[in-house]
């Protein structure tokens, strides 16, 4: 229960404070979101049900948090990101046991690859919706930004894996992983 | 047992994903409006913090810096004084001569000045909250200003705050004009641009446009959200294409830095 309340606790700080933290220029105005390794985070420590919870949750926090709801200007539908999480979620559920458990290498790999995946699904997405009958465009900016942000969340994954493990009371019993949640693996 | 929970927590998912993909475009503004209050105390924290590293990193002066800007800024002070009394003066005689014309009133408007409380942090969205809402007199569609020039318009309203839609956005398009010169367009953003000093867009000029950098570009007033005259920005660079061209507008507003802002209300006069 505690570690549930410490996830939902630091999905919400890291959703808020996303705006505050500065693009970094020096790898093409990509920026850190760390709801990325905290959604990670919650989909590999949490079994299938409770991580399809987390995913919803994070996924709708996000969406809302980041786009501009009103009149014409809405291109995707809030929530749509919890389906994005959801998938990776199962596709983790079943791989964990063969990634060798939850490590915080597996955490970072994990974190990157879903900033990576789920900033490239919505460029996608509103680049479809906006392109009409024409195809639409993916300048190489785009893909310097989506990779800039993956390699930031990569770099930050860490931070969060550690922070959580000390914030959980795994650290004084000398742990260097965390256990999934109900067991599992 | 494990695998008909797991059935039921997928179902229970997808309905109620099915349930926020189906609401209604009203509903989600109010959703999302609730969940930005929920996340401001927080938003609010990041943002002191980062004014806080700004300040220690960029507003250490020393003694001669501080002379030479309260110098400066003295002389700009008196400078726009002489402006404003020389407008005042312009002003009084130019409602005299449209008087004497039996000309239609200017449509005046209310300036309501609102602070930025926070930036949005996508990548392909440029927006920003502001703590002022319909208490205020807010409403959606309302053009945003500095001192400088247009920031963008108000999109959705709540009580105390607002979401602005910036004119480096790619959805947000105002009607323009360039000064000394016939052209006509619509400036719009750019989903990748350089959100620190982003280079919006001039399209549908005339293939034969003589555009020179530095020249300004205002507010058509042809849109019906935008009043004419309202500042943009300044031409960067043109490009002529095999129709039409198209020209690179530097924004006037410093739109990664501003803190304060006017919310122009066109409908009450001051």
């Amino acid at each position: 229960m505690r570690l549930v309340l410490i996830m939902a606790l630091a999905l919400v700080i890291a959703v808020g404070m996303a705006g505050a933290i500065p693009e970094a220029e020096w790898l093409g105005g990509s920026r850190l979101f760390l709801a990325y390794p905290v959604t990670a985070l919650g989909l590999l420590l949490f079994p299938a049900q409770g991580a399809l919870i987390f995913a919803f949750i994070s996924g709708c926090l996000m969406d809302f948090s980041m786009m501009p709801l009103g009149g014409d200007f809405t291109v995707y539908l809030a929530g749509w990101s919890g389906l994005v999480f959801a998938g990776v979620a199962l596709l983790l559920s079943g791989s964990i046991n063969w990634l060798g458990g939850m490590r915080w290498e597996i955490h970072a790999l994990v974190s990157g690859i879903l900033t990576m995946f789920h900033l490239a699904c919505e460029f996608l997405y509103i680049s479809l919706a906006r392109s009409g009958d024409s195809a639409p465009e993916f300048p190489p900016i785009v893909a310097v930004k989506i990779f800039g942000s993956g390699v930031l969340s990569v770099l930050s994954a860490p931070i969060v894996f550690f922070a959580v493990l000390f914030a959980g009371g795994y650290w004084r019993s000398g742990a260097d992983r965390l256990e999934r949640v109900g067991g599992g693996y | 047992m494990n695998s008909r929970i797991q059935i039921i927590a997928i179902v229970v998912f997808l309905a109620f994903t099915a349930i926020f993909l189906s609401a209604s475009p009203r509903t989600m503004q109010r959703i999302q409006r609730s969940l930005l209050g929920l996340l401001s105390p927080f938003a609010a924290s990041g943002s002191t913090l980062g004014k806080q590293i700004k300040v220690y990193t960029e507003g250490l002066k020393t003694l001669d810096q501080l002379t030479e800007e309260n110098a400066r800024l003295k002389n700009q002070v008196q400078r726009l004084s002489a402006e404003n009394q020389i407008l005042q003066n312009y002003e009084i005689e130019n409602d005299r001569l449209r008087r004497a014309l039996d000309y239609r009133e200017r449509a005046d408007f209310r300036l309501i000045p609102a602070t930025v409380t926070r930036r949005n942090s996508s990548l392909w969205h440029n927006s920003i909250e502001i703590n002022r809402g319909s208490e205020q007199g807010i409403s959606t569609d309302m053009p945003v200003i500095t001192e400088d020039g247009v920031v963008g318009k108000t999109l959705n309203v709540g009580e105390r705050s607002s979401t602005v839609l910036l004119i480096s956005d790619e959805t947000c398009k105002i009607a323009a004009k360039v000064e000394q010169s016939p052209e006509q367009g619509i400036v719009s953003g750019e989903r990748v641009a350089d959100k620190r000093r982003p280079l919006l867009r001039l399209d549908y000029l005339t293939k034969n446009a003589e555009l020179r950098p530095g020249q300004r570009v205002y507010s058509s007033g042809a849109g019906g959200v935008f009043p004419g005259g309202l500042l943009i920005g300044t031409v960067r660079s043109l490009l002529v294409r095999s129709l039409d061209a198209r020209a690179e507008i530097l924004p006037a507003a410093d739109l990664h830095t501003m803190e304060n802002v006017f919310v122009v209300d066109t409908k009450g006069g001051s």
